[in-house]
């Protein structure tokens, strides 16, 4: 079984999402679950940089400067001195709503769902899909797209399921596999629609948690 | 470091009246690390009217762009202390937050939630290009690599990294099949990566 990061690192889906991530125009959902990539692991972020290089040169390229309003920037040193401009509080995170063994989720993950649930008035609750698989369903702006975490027992095996849309699906800890490749924390899985996927069973040692985004590019 | 944090009395450093563009990581760094006003100041001049203007060439009115470059340089200041000159050129980075400002701002008149997704400042266990390459005119170098693009592929670059439109936008936009968007954006950034002045960028 060979042991792989990133199931599409090099394939085409892959390098066109996070193109679009970093031209900033992906859809919320699908960006939290890139921006959480990109920090479990972090040796994606070159290709992101290379693109925002370009974004750079770009804007130097056809930006010739235009002159502010002539109080800008006083108005700018007025706000600093007199620190009008609050950093949002972090406090926040560290009472979420979410059970203990969730609270080292990606700061881009932890943020969609405070927002998430407390617009939605619900708290993360697991339920149980069957033995060993735990799963809660995340609300999502996009009506056509489904989102849920999922936390399997070590060892455990799902049913074998055929993917009805795309979905894009990212490891958040301990590891998955099947019998030709396995995944661990960070990964991120992009599955066409239509495709059968095999049976996947977690780490025997750490189980696993993930994230999955179904929908995502219809 | 902040904006909450109390105003650093410290001299600012050296520097010539007309900065070169080499020193804008010296700058940056100096805002982080000591809060240097005549630095952010230095800053702002060169980077608010650019800013401006690339906001108003995106649709944004002279007032609204002007008050986003406001408050992009802002945020500049509020998170210099997290700029890493190894990882960046501070064009790149101020320029990043000034997209993502834009980003933002159109949100805000949607429903979607603002997502803190500023990936530029985040560490990486990985080094980055070194400092000798990033004394290079990186931006010189990838305008003149766009311009061995053919035209069909650079079009499709700057709707997507200058213009923010998504694939699927750009694909309306044009009449061109949506796998036809994607494939064109692939093979121009791999064409931009495989330039031999571009490798050392990487």
């Amino acid at each position: 079984m060979s042991q792989n990061q990133n199931l599409s690192y090099q394939n085409d889906l892959y390098l066109s999402l996070l193109a679009e991530y970093a031209a900033g125009c992906l859809p919320v959902e699908q960006r939290v679950i890139v921006s959480a990539h990109l920090s479990l692991q972090p040796q994606a972020r070159g290709f992101i940089r290379q693109c925002e290089s370009l974004s750079a040169a770009l804007i130097q390229q056809h930006c010739p400067p235009v002159s502010m309003t002539a109080n800008a920037l006083e108005h700018v040193l007025d706000c600093i001195d007199q620190k009008a401009k609050q950093q949002r509080c972090t406090e926040e995170g560290k009472c979420a709503p979410w059970p203990e063994d969730l609270c080292s989720l990606p700061h881009a993950i932890e943020h969609y769902l405070l927002e998430r649930l407390s617009q939605a008035r619900q708290t993360l609750q697991w339920h149980t899909d069957r033995p060993g698989i735990d799963r809660f369903d995340i609300p999502v702006t996009c009506k056509k797209s489904q989102m849920g975490m999922t936390k399997m027992a070590p060892g455990c095996d799902t049913a074998r399921r055929e993917v009805r849309y795309s979905e894009i699906t990212l490891v958040l800890n301990g590891g998955l596999g099947n019998e030709d490749e396995e995944y661990y924390t960070g990964a991120l899985i992009i599955r066409e629609r239509e495709k059968p996927v095999p049976v996947v069973h977690a780490c025997k040692k750490s189980g696993c948690v993930y994230i999955r985004l179904s929908g995502a590019f219809e | 470091m902040g904006l909450n944090a109390p105003m650093n009395t410290a001299p600012p450093i050296a520097r010539l009246p007309d900065q070169p563009a080499e020193n804008f990581e010296q700058l940056l760094e100096a805002v982080g690390k000591t809060q240097d006003r005549e630095a952010f100041i230095t800053l702002f001049k060169h980077f608010a009217p650019r800013i401006k203007s690339f906001l108003m060439k995106n649709y944004m009115s002279p007032e609204a762009a002007d008050e986003l470059a406001q408050e992009t340089m802002l945020a500049v200041w509020g998170k210099a202390g997290s700029y890493n000159p190894a990882r960046a050129k501070a064009s790149t980075w101020i320029y990043t937050i000034a997209r993502n400002k834009r980003i933002d701002s159109l949100r805000k008149t949607g429903r979607e939630p603002i997502v803190d997704y500023d990936p530029i400042w985040v560490e990486d266990d990985k080094p980055g290009p070194s400092a000798r390459l990033l004394a290079k005119d990186e931006h010189g170098t990838i305008g003149e690599a766009l311009k061995t693009l053919p035209k069909d592929q650079s079009e499709l670059l700057y709707k997507s990294f200058f213009e923010g439109k998504a694939h699927g936008e750009i694909a309306e936009e044009t009449g061109l099949p949506l796998g036809t968007v994607k494939s064109r954006i692939r093979a121009a950034l791999k064409r931009l990566r495989s330039n031999e002045q571009l490798e050392a960028l990487q």
